[in-house]
């Protein structure tokens, strides 16, 4: 045995060598989900992407909004923000952003013609549906706009539902809308325009990566000063009866933002403090939770991002690749300079 | 074979009218709009007539721009600012959160032919004014009340330019020179916010009423200045009911007519196309009157409405306020600076 070792032994260190290759090769194909998120505004500005942990931390796109809502269309080439302007642009609309053409910059697709935009997302066919309310007093409805019309300079919207609706949600089929409203959760399908109650309480619903199931805020009853609990609960649109609040998420603290993981096993949330004011505006710090939903109602939120600092926003995960900067682009023509500005001249 | 061609050459000359029919049924405002943007008021930008192409026309900028007049046979562009003088942080808990000052208002000259040259001041402080107007030849007219002053336009090259007195214009508050500089529009105070429109010869002095009920600021001549428009408030049954849009030719007691009023609404004159087939403004309702549907809330901002009345056509759409100093030109710019066919993106960065 010894001499087969002392006769073969480079054999069989170069047999061990390209099994461990094997292994570090395949490591490498996996594909890493990482997360595109809207940062503290008082931090950083610009949509930027990470892995799980907030290292690694690149700049994605630099538009003068503050994302207030992302949605990633399945197959990750469209990014939809709903942004509030900063500087000299204004208002509160839907910005469509195309990962094929980053040095594009962002496209709008409501210019202010629904007031303020509440929430919006995009199907795994690129239609856009949002949600608006008119000087942030009045709800207008629910909107769609067509996959055909996202390049128009000035897309049609059509209305499909008119009534309040807070946050809206594509199901992964791309045939229908989840949205709430103060009376709860309901269903909208796209062709029929009927609408179906799911829930009579909830908020923020938002459809797991399968369609099978709605994640949503659980809103206790207002308290004094305003004040009011906070718990994330999941149904199971299969099973109405499997209905789950996780308890260990209860707070005090303004929810902020709500999604899956891709894996449809976790909820993960944003709860929002506010830190201050500053003039008019106030000032938040943010904290970023998952909660499994494996574990029943006694799952425990656990903390992600720490070391994003101020936390995020708002953010979404991806499983692509971006590049972040304009490639092999020292110097550009003037020429294409003004075809970039034309379509909407608000491209960066 | 000559049967063959005569039916193609009618064929063509159907198309060919068909064509040029189509094309004037479907005319639309075009040309080029300069205004000062409704967020940042001190610069001045230019954009075609929905604002796909809106940017700043202007390196300079200003505090606070009140009033912008375009030079329409030339490549000036006069701009009435709030310049300021002192300038004063304001610091909360060690936070600057702004700045005030104090601030007198200057007549400024653009060129729009070298937009990166810096304006020139034609006041320099030595008057109190109140507004300001540039006619097609150049010459500049300034009201500081109670005189009304002319910069003829060689004078503006120079230093300091010199000014020479028209006349005494007492309580007034707005004016308009007319297309060809002879003439001015203006409204005599006499209520809170509305007087009586007047029309005076600059050579001869002669001065003759136009219309009452006429709101301060906003009059504005047709290209051909043979019409003037300018806001009315309209009552109903003793109440406001609105301030439309008034158009009446420019003749001693003139027949009024009002193109275009809503209920509640206060419509504001900027311009003329200038093609004269449409007259801009400005929309605005009061926020203590609802604005409860999506309607409501798309009328507020800037649109074009025939001049002789008509539905309305929203502009600037890309600009997501409402401009409140806008005029309108014929010729339409290049984007690009002549003899720069590449930039760099670090030149692009800090320009």
């Amino acid at each position: 045995m010894i001499h087969f070792f002392l006769k073969y032994w480079r054999m069989l260190c170069l047999c061990l060598f390209l099994v461990c290759s094997v292994f570090i090769v395949n490591t490498k194909v996996v594909h890493a989900d990482e997360i595109i998120y809207q940062p503290n505004e008082l931090h950083q500005k610009g949509i930027w992407i990470s892995n799980l942990n907030g290292h690694n931390t690149r700049l994605l796109f630099n538009p003068p909004i503050v994302a207030k809502q992302i949605s990633i269309q399945d197959g990750d080439r469209y990014i939809l923000c709903v942004g509030i302007g900063i500087g000299i642009e204004d208002g509160t609309d839907v910005y469509l952003f195309d990962t094929e053409n980053v040095d594009r910059g962002r496209k709008d697709l409501t210019y202010g013609q629904f007031s303020t935009v509440r929430d919006a997302a995009i199907s795994v066919n690129g239609d856009v549906v949002f949600s608006n309310v008119i000087n942030n007093e009045f709800p207008d409805g629910i909107y769609l706009i067509p996959n055909e019309e996202i390049h128009e300079t000035f897309p049609k919207a059509e209305k499909l539902f008119d009534g309040a609706a807070n946050y809206v949600d594509w199901a992964p089929n791309g045939q229908e809308i989840v949205f709430s409203n103060n009376n709860g959760i309901f269903l909208l399908n796209v062709d029929t325009k009927r609408v179906f109650q799911i829930l009579d309480y909830g908020d923020r619903p938002v459809f797991s990566p399968d369609g099978s199931k709605l994640a949503f805020v659980v809103l206790g009853p207002l308290q004094n000063k305003g004040k009011r609990t906070r718990k994330i609960g999941m149904i199971s649109l299969n099973d109405p009866k499997d209905e789950k609040v996780f308890e260990a998420t209860k707070t005090d603290l303004y929810c902020n933002y709500l999604t899956w993981t891709p894996d449809g096993k976790s909820i993960s949330y944003v709860l929002a403090e506010v830190k201050g004011f500053l003039v008019w505006t106030f000032l938040f710090d943010y904290t970023n939770f998952v909660v499994s939903i494996t574990d029943g109602r006694h799952g425990r939120p656990r903390q992600i991002l720490q070391h994003i600092e101020g936390g995020v926003r708002a953010l979404e995960w991806t499983q692509k690749t971006y590049s972040v900067a304009p490639e092999s682009k020292l110097t550009t023509t003037w020429g294409q300079l003004k075809h970039d500005t034309e379509n909407g001249g608000y491209h960066e | 074979m000559n049967n063959r061609l005569q039916t193609y050459c009618q064929l063509c000359f159907i198309c060919m009218s068909l064509f040029f029919i189509l094309i004037n049924v479907n005319a639309a405002p075009t040309g080029e709009i300069i205004f000062v943007h409704p967020k940042a008021k001190g610069e001045i930008w230019i954009s075609n007539v929905v604002g796909t192409n809106a940017r700043k026309l202007f390196r300079h900028t200003f505090h606070n721009i009140d009033k912008i007049e375009v030079q329409k046979d030339g490549n000036y562009v006069l701009a009435v600012v709030d310049k300021l003088i002192e300038n004063n942080p304001i610091v909360i808990n060690n936070i600057n959160v702004g700045a005030a000052g104090l601030s007198r208002t200057e007549v400024f000259l653009l060129d729009r032919k070298n937009p990166n040259k810096r304006a020139k001041d034609i006041t320099l402080g030595r008057f109190a004014i109140r507004d300001a107007d540039i006619t097609n030849t150049g010459d500049v007219i300034i009201f500081a009340p109670p005189r009304l002053l002319l910069f003829k336009h060689e004078q503006l090259t120079q230093p300091e330019p010199e000014a020479e007195h028209i006349m005494d214009l007492p309580k007034i508050s707005n004016f308009q020179c007319s297309p060809n500089g002879t003439h001015i529009a203006y409204v005599q105070i006499s209520g809170s916010s509305e007087g009586d429109l007047f029309l005076l010869d600059i050579a001869t002095k002669d001065i003759f009423h136009i219309a009452e009920n006429v709101r301060y600021h906003n009059l504005a001549f047709s290209p051909d200045g043979k019409q003037i428009a300018f806001n009315m408030d309209v009552k109903k049954d003793g109440n406001s009911f609105g301030t439309g849009i008034a158009v009446a030719p420019v003749q001693p007691n003139a027949k009024i007519e009002i193109i275009h009023i809503k209920e509640g609404f206060q419509f504001g004159v900027e311009s003329w196309t200038p093609d004269g087939q449409y007259i801009a403004y400005w929309s605005y309702r009061h926020q203590q009157l609802l604005i409860n549907n999506i309607e409501l809330w798309r009328s507020l901002r800037n649109f074009v409405v025939p001049a002789t009345g008509g539905e309305p056509e929203q502009i600037l759409i890309t600009i997501k306020n409402t401009v409140r100093e806008l005029d309108w030109i014929q010729q339409t710019y290049p984007v690009e600076p002549g003899n720069s066919l590449v930039t760099t993106w670090g030149k692009l960065k800090s320009e």
